[in-house]
């Protein structure tokens, strides 16, 4: 497999995951590395498409969207430039902004001040009852981006320059998002107050 | 409303739940051919879709205006050294090198033809 890549990239593999290695091998043309690559990142991917997109349907397509895209530019991945989690968040929150995108119905004008989904009854679904699907169900309130970089935050520990990365943005806007993001959520979410020790 | 730590609490749990959890109906079956129908659909792409021929890296990345750009400034290098030349098409032939006069034994005869020999306007010009 060495031999396939550059010699200044050999030293950067070294240090990198086995997804970034897996990917260099499926840039090389090899199946059957995708198809492991596709297995390891498959659950954790869907779990992140679908709290920006509050759909398991949704997800699964952005999920498969995003892979289809990995695997026509795993040949361009280079892990000197950039680690493997970097680059494959990248694609998939763009798989799944664009998803997103496409199925909002067109909004009026004057309606532009109400993007977010319509506000969710938490009343409405008496088996959920688990606090993160409680907050999961809040979040649909919030623009897509909002959503995004509060899943970002939350679920994957990333840094405002990660974020920003992934989302295409800065960090100062990133840091907007989050601000707006939980400003909404402090009165959706005071019911589950007591549930917080 | 709910207290600053209270949120990211919240926020936290949410954050780390599992892919199950976020499910309002917890449709843990549902997630599970989801996973497969994903990692099938992955195997598919890979098996049917050719992957585009990756650049050369051996090539400098060169884009066009640059490589445009460098073929003009070479053709108004070698157009400006034309005209400082001179235009080879228009230009009066000229010996490349001026006449020599070889010395003659009879200093005479030569002072005579000195005194004596009017050039041509085009011998002026080529002396």
């Amino acid at each position: 497999m060495h031999a396939l890549m550059p010699a200044n990239d050999t030293a950067a593999v070294a240090a990198e995951t086995p997804e970034a290695v897996l990917l260099l091998r499926a840039g090389a043309g090899d199946r059957q590395a995708f198809d492991e690559l596709a297995q390891r990142t498959a659950r954790p991917s869907l779990a992140l498409a679908l709290r920006v997109l509050g759909d398991s349907a949704r997800a699964e397509d952005a999920v498969q969207d995003a892979l289809t895209k990995l695997w026509l530019s795993a040949a361009r991945f280079e892990p000197a430039r950039g680690s493997f989690s970097a680059w494959w968040r990248r694609i998939l929150m763009n798989c799944t902004l664009d998803a997103r995108r496409r199925l909002r119905p067109v909004t009026p004008l004057d309606d532009i001040a109400e993007t977010a989904d319509p506000a969710p009854d938490p009343l409405a679904d008496a088996e959920t009852t688990d606090l993160a699907a409680q907050v999961q169900l809040a979040m649909a309130q919030l623009p897509a981006r909002q959503r995004a970089a509060m899943t970002l935050f939350y679920s994957e520990d990333l840094s405002m320059k990660e974020i920003a990365d992934a989302l295409d943005s800065t960090p100062k806007a990133i840091e907007g998002l989050l601000l707006r993001g939980r400003t909404a959520l402090r009165d959706s979410l005071a019911y589950l107050k007591d549930e917080i020790t | 409303m709910t207290t600053n730590h209270q949120m990211e609490a919240m926020l936290s749990a949410w954050g780390r739940a599992d892919l199950a959890d976020l499910s309002a109906n917890r449709d843990r079956a549902g997630d599970s051919a989801r996973i497969a129908r994903i990692i099938q659909h992955a195997h598919r792409v890979s098996t049917s879709r050719q992957q585009p021929a990756h650049p050369d890296t051996s090539r400098s990345h060169r884009s066009w205006w640059w490589v445009g750009g460098s073929s003009i400034g070479v053709a108004a290098s070698v157009a400006v050294a034309l005209l400082l030349a001179g235009n080879p098409m228009t230009r009066p032939a000229t010996p490349t090198a001026a006449p020599t006069l070889l010395a003659d034994d009879d200093s005479d005869d030569m002072m005579l033809f000195a005194l004596l020999y009017t050039p041509t306007s085009e011998e002026e010009y080529q002396l």
